[in-house]
C-alpha cells in the first residue's frame, strides 16, 4: 500500500501501531519527544519470580528491536509535532527536532556523564542505545555557558550549536499515541510522598528493583522487610477529577510485592484497598496464588505519619475505628492520569477530549493506548494494533 | 576461497582497519536509520559480491533481522551471519570473540528461500461478534472468508441480549448490520447449522471439514480463526438452585421484558471468589434496568467490585446515585428460600461486620462464563499458552488465531478489538498472496530418523509432520517457528537446526568464542 502516517509517541501503543501500519507497506514517521522509544514501559521490570508471571515488561525491548529494524519505520526521537494540517487522506505535519545530541553519532561511551557537574546526562531507559540531556537538570539549556559534555565527546554527537530541525512530511493518517501521565503522589499530601523519603510511588519501586538484584531500594542496607501498598492513588477518585479505575495499579502493585518477596522471602505485605481487580487474563491466579502470603486490608490511610516507622492512620477500617498500623515501607499505588499535554494536542490535531481529558479520535485522525484511556503494556499494545487495523481498513476503502 | 564482509555496529569499539584479511573483503560501520542500513546494504552486497557476514556490535541482536532482510535484498545468504557480541568485553576479549566467529562462520552452509502460493481466504468458526467483526474487517481489507455457526442464526450470546448499557449500540441492530454487509458478498461464504469435524494443513494451505445440514463439506482457506464464544454455567457449588426466585444473570434481559411487580430484588456477584469484569458488568447493567422497568428496590452483593474497564466506574457511581445499594462480603451471605422470599444474611466489612438480615423477591445469581470449544481446541492442538508474545490473539500455531469470549472474558468491545487485529494479522500473512520462508532452516536427515517421532509429539507449534513416504519426520518449513526444540530433544540427533549447527558452535566455542 502507498501510503504513509505519522505515528506520535514511541511507547507500546506507538510501538503497536507503526509495527501493524508498517507491516501493510505504509510508511511510518514514529516521532516521539523523548531521546529513546519505549515509553513508560521500558522502565518497568519483569515481576517474573520462579515463573513468568505475563506483566508483559519483556515485549517493549522485542517491539522497540522490531521497530529498529523496520525500514519502513522512521524513527524521530527528540521531535515534536509542531503543526497539522488538511484532512483524513491528506495531511501536511510540520515537525520539530532539537539536535542537540545527535543519537546516531553517540556510542554511549559515557565520556559525557564523567564531567558533566549537574548529572544532567543519562540514559533515559535501559533500552536506549543513545544518551540524553535532561533538560530541566543543564545549566547550558538555562542560559549559563557550558560546553564541557560537548568537549568530551569524541564522536562530536554533542553540539550545542546545532540548529532545532524542521521536517515537513505529507501524510495519509495519523495515529495519536502520545501516552498518560502517572499521578502526581504530592497532591495527596496527606500520604506522606515528597515529605518522608520511605513513602515512594509504584513506579519508583519499579525503577529501583530494575537496577537492583535484592530489595535494598535506598542502598543503604535498610531491606524494606514490611511494605505496605496502598491502592487507588489518584484512581476512583472524584476530587481529583479520577472517576474512574485506573486498570493496571492492582496488577502491578500485586506483582511488584511478588517480586519483593520472592527476591527476599522474609518481606511481609500489606495491601491497603477498595477492591481489588482480579480481571485481565493470567491475573486471577496471580491474586489466588499471593492471597495467602498478603495481608488485604479494605480501607485507605486518611494520613501517612513519618517517624522511625511510618505511621498509616485510619479512619475506620474493618471494624477497628482510628486505628493506626507501622510499616517501614510505603509504596503509593499511583494511577493513570491524562497526560498535561493533552489541551494542546487536542488543539493541534483538532481532537475532542472526553469528561476525563483523555483523547478522542476523529477521522484519518486515531487515537491509541493511554491516550485514549487507561491500559496496561499489553492492552496497549493490542489497541495500536487494533487503531492501526482500523486506519488500514479505512484506508483501503478511501482507495477502493 | 569465501568472501566475508565484517559489519560493524557504532560503538562497539572496533578499528575496522584491524579486521581486514584475506576472507574479509569488506569493512563497514553500520548507519543507525534502518532505511539507510539496508539500503547501504544491498549496495555493498552486490559490489563485493559477498559469501556472508560477521556483524559486530554492542548488541548485534538489535540489528540482526533488518542486516538478514537487506542481506537477502542483495542477493545474498541472510543466514551466513554470525553475530558477536562484545558487551563487557576488553580488548583481548573482542580479538577473541571475533576470531571464534570467523572459525563459526567457516561452517555455515547457505540458506535456499522458498516462496509458496497462498489460499487468500480465512476460515472463520463462530458466527458471534467476534467472528462476524474478523469477516467483516476481512472483507473490508479484500481477503475472502468463510463463517462457520453452529445455530441457526449468526449474532452467538450478543444476540441474545436487549442491549448493551452503556454503549450506543443495539445488539440486533449490530448483528443486522453485519449480516446485510455480508449476506450478499459473492466472497462470503456462511455455513450455518454447521459444525467443524476436522482440520488439516498448515499456515497458507487449510483444508477444513465441515459438517452441514446437507453432509460434509471442505473448504481451504490460508488462515483459520476460532471465534468459539462461551459457556454460561450455574455455580452448582454454591448450593443454591435456579427457581421463580433464584434466576441466573443471564436470563435478566429475557425477565425485565417483562412487567414484573417484585419490589426488592438482589444481585449476588463473586460466586467463585474472583468473579468477573463481565458479570459486574452484567450486573450493573441489569440493576439500572430494574430500575428503569420494575423501580424496584435493588441491592448488589460482590467480594470485589469489578471496575477496571472503561465505563464501569461511572456505571457503578450512576447505580449509586440512583438508588441502588452495594454490599461487600468476605464470608459467603447464608441463604434460604421461602415459596414468597429469598432470605440473605450476610456481614460487610465496611459495615464494621454488623449482620445484615434481608428478604428480597428475587435473587439474581452470576454465573460462571466458561470459555466454549474446549474439546475443539484440545483436539487440534491449538491453545493460547500464557505467551506474552501471542497476546492478544495469536496462539501456539502459525496462521491460526483465537478471537473473543473463547480466549478470555471480554465485553463487546473487546470482541471487536479482538476481530480487528486478527484481520490486520491476516492480512499482514496472507495480503501478498505468498509466504517467503527458509527451507531446510530445521532439517531432519532421513537416513538417520528412526521414526520415533518425538518431533512429533514435541513440537509447540504443530510444525512437525509425518513423512510416511519417507518413513521419517519431517519439519514443515512455512509453520517452523525456530525454537530448536525437535533439534535439541531428537534421541536419533537426526534433526539439525542450521544456523546453530555443531559442529561451527564446537569451532566457535574451542576458541574460546561463548
Amino acid at each position: 500500500m502507498k501510503a504513509s502516517a505519522l505515528v506520535i509517541g514511541g511507547g507500546p501503543a506507538g510501538l503497536g501501531a507503526a509495527l501493524e501500519l508498517a507491516g501493510a507497506g505504509i510508511k511510518v514517521y514514529l516521532v516521539e519527544k523523548e531521546a529513546a522509544v519505549g515509553g513508560w514501559g521500558a522502565r518497568y521490570v519483569c515481576k517474573a519470580t520462579d515463573k513468568c508471571r505475563q506483566c508483559s515488561a519483556c515485549l517493549i525491548p522485542e517491539k522497540i528491536q522490531e521497530v529498529y529494524q523496520q525500514p519502513l519505520v522512521e524513527i524521530l526521537t527528540n521531535t515534536q509535532v509542531v503543526g497539522v494540517e488538511g484532512e483524513a487522506g491528506s495531511f501536511q505535519v510540520r515537525l520539530q527536532r532539537e539536535q542537540t545530541l545527535d543519537p546516531a553519532l553517540c556510542n554511549a561511551c559515557g565520556k559525557c556523564l564523567e564531567v558533566c557537574p549537574k548529572g544532567a546526562i543519562d540514559r533515559l531507559n535501559p533500552w536506549a542505545a543513545a544518551y540524553r540531556i535532561d533538560k530541566e537538570k543543564c545549566v547550558a539549556f538555562a542560559g549559563e555557558d557550558c560546553d564541557l559534555c560537548a568537549r568530551a565527546c569524541p564522536t562530536g554527537a554533542i553540539n550545542f550549536q546545532r540548529p532545532v530541525v524542521n521536517l515537513d512530511a505529507s501524510v495519509e493518517l495519523v495515529v495519536a499515541a502520545t501516552g498518560h501521565q502517572p499521578f502526581d503522589a504530592r497532591r495527596k499530601y496527606r500520604l506522606g510522598y515528597g515529605r518522608f523519603p520511605r513513602v515512594i510511588t509504584g513506579l519508583e519501586l519499579e525503577e529501583a528493583l530494575n537496577e537492583i538484584e535484592g530489595t535494598d531500594i535506598f542502598g543503604d542496607g535498610r531491606k524494606p522487610l514490611d511494605v505496605a501498598f496502598i491502592q487507588c492513588v489518584g484512581s476512583r477518585d472524584v476530587q481529583e477529577g479520577a472517576a474512574y479505575c485506573s486498570r493496571v495499579c492492582c496488577k502491578y502493585a500485586l506483582r511488584l510485592a511478588g517480586l519483593m518477596r520472592h527476591r527476599e522471602p522474609e518481606t511481609q505485605v500489606t495491601f491497603y484497598y477498595m477492591d481489588i481487580q482480579t480481571g485481565g487474563k493470567g491475573f486471577a491466579e496471580v491474586y489466588q496464588e499471593c492471597r495467602d502470603d498478603f495481608a488485604f486490608v479494605r480501607g485507605i490511610p486518611a494520613r501517612v505519619e513519618g517517624g522511625d516507622r511510618l505511621k498509616l492512620h485510619f479512619d475506620g477500617v474493618s471494624g477497628q475505628s482510628f486505628a493506626t498500623r507501622e510499616h517501614d515501607l510505603v509504596v503509593l499505588s499511583v494511577g493513570i492520569t491524562p497526560s498535561p499535554d493533552n489541551a494542546e494536542l487536542a488543539r493541534l490535531l483538532t481532537l475532542n477530549r472526553d469528561e476525563h481529558g483523555f483523547l478522542k479520535g476523529r477521522e484519518g485522525i486515531y487515537v491509541a493506548g493511554t491516550a485514549a484511556g487507561p491500559r496496561d503494556i499489553s492492552e496497549s499494545l493490542a489497541h495500536g494494533m487494533e487503531t492501526a487495523a482500523n486506519a488500514i481498513i479505512n484506508l483501503e476503502g478511501r482507495e477502493g | 576461497m569465501a568472501r566475508w564482509g565484517a559489519f560493524i555496529c557504532d560503538g562497539a569499539g572496533v578499528d575496522a582497519a584491524s579486521l581486514a584479511g584475506e576472507e574479509v573483503v569488506v569493512t563497514t560501520t553500520l548507519p543507525s536509520q534502518p532505511g539507510d542500513l539496508a539500503c547501504k546494504l544491498v549496495g555493498i552486497g552486490t559490489r563485493y559480491n559477498l559469501d556472508g557476514g560477521i556483524l559486530i556490535g554492542v548488541v548485534p541482536e538489535l540489528v540482526e533481522d533488518l542486516l538478514k532482510d537487506s542481506l537477502r535484498q542483495a542477493g545474498l545468504d541472510p543466514f551466513r551471519l554470525v553475530l558477536v557480541d562484545l558487551r563487557g568485553r576488553d580488548a583481548e576479549g573482542k580479538d577473541r570473540e571475533i576470531k571464534a566467529a570467523f572459525a563459526r562462520a567457516r561452517h555455515l552452509e547457505p540458506a535456499a528461500w522458498a516462496k509458496s502460493e497462498v489460499e487468500q481466504r480465512a476460515l472463520i468458526i463462530g458466527g458471534g461478534a467476534a467472528g462476524l467483526q474478523t469477516a467483516l474487517s476481512l472483507r473490508q481489507l479484500g481477503l475472502p472468508v468463510l463463517i462457520v455457526e453452529g445455530e441457526q442464526n449468526l449474532g452467538g450470546r450478543l444476540g441474545r441480549l436487549d442491549g448493551l448499557f452503556p454503549y450506543d449500540e443495539d445488539p440486533k441492530g449490530w448483528i443486522q448490520s453485519a449480516l446485510e454487509a455480508l449476506q450478499d458478498d459473492p466472497e462470503v461464504e456462511i455455513l450455518t447449522a454447521s459444525n467443524p469435524l476436522a482440520l488439516e494443513g498448515q499456515v497458507g494451505d487449510f483444508t477444513l471439514t465441515v459438517q452441514t445440514p446437507g453432509g460434509p463439506v471442505t473448504r481451504r482457506g490460508g488462515a483459520v480463526v476460532l471465534a468459539l464464544g462461551s459457556e454460561v454455567r450455574w455455580p452448582a457449588e454454591s448450593g443454591l438452585e435456579p427457581g421463580p426466585r433464584v434466576v441466573g444473570l443471564s436470563r435478566l434481559d429475557e425477565l425485565t421484558r417483562f412487567r414484573l411487580h417484585h419490589k426488592k430484588v438482589a444481585f449476588l456477584l463473586d460466586l467463585d471468589e474472583l468473579g468477573s469484569r463481565v458479570g459486574t458488568l452484567s450486573a450493573l447493567r441489569g440493576a439500572l434496568r430494574i430500575k428503569d422497568n420494575w423501580g424496584s428496590e435493588v441491592h448488589i452483593l460482590c467480594r470485589h467490585l469489578k471496575v477496571d474497564g472503561k465505563p464501569l466506574e461511572s456505571m457503578y457511581r450512576k447505580a449509586r446515585d440512583m438508588g441502588v445499594v452495594f454490599f461487600k462480603y468476605e464470608e459467603f451471605p447464608k441463604v434460604t428460600e421461602t415459596g414468597e422470599k429469598v432470605f440473605l444474611q450476610f456481614q460487610d466489612p465496611d459495615l464494621e461486620y454488623v449482620v445484615v438480615d434481608e428478604a428480597y423477591d428475587l435473587l439474581v445469581v452470576e454465573e460462571e462464563i466458561l470459555p466454549a470449544g474446549e474439546v475443539l481446541t484440545e483436539a487440534w492442538g491449538i491453545s493460547q499458552p500464557a505467551n506474552v508474545r501471542l497476546y492478544p490473539v495469536e496462539t501456539n500455531r502459525k496462521g491460526i488465531y483465537m478471537v473473543g469470549c473463547c480466549r478470555d472474558e471480554m465485553d463487546f468491545p473487546g470482541a471487536i478489538q479482538d476481530g480487528t487485529v486478527a484481520a490486520g494479522e491476516i492480512y499482514e500473512l496472507l495480503g501478498q498472496g505468498a509466504l517467503v520462508y527458509e527451507e531446510d532452516m530445521v532439517k531432519v536427515q532421513t537416513e538417520k530418523c528412526v521414526f520415533c517421532l518425538t518431533c512429533v509429539r514435541i513440537c509447540p507449534h504443530g510444525a512437525a509432520e509425518i513423512d510416511l513416504v519417507q518413513e521419517a519426520a519431517f519439519i514443515n518449513p512455512a509453520a517452523c517457528q525456530a525454537c530448536g526444540m525437535c533439534a535439541a530433544d531428537c534421541p536419533a540427533q537426526a534433526i539439525v537446526y542450521k544456523a546453530y549447527d555443531n559442529t561451527g558452535i564446537m569451532a566457535q566455542l574451542e576458541l574460546g568464542g561463548r
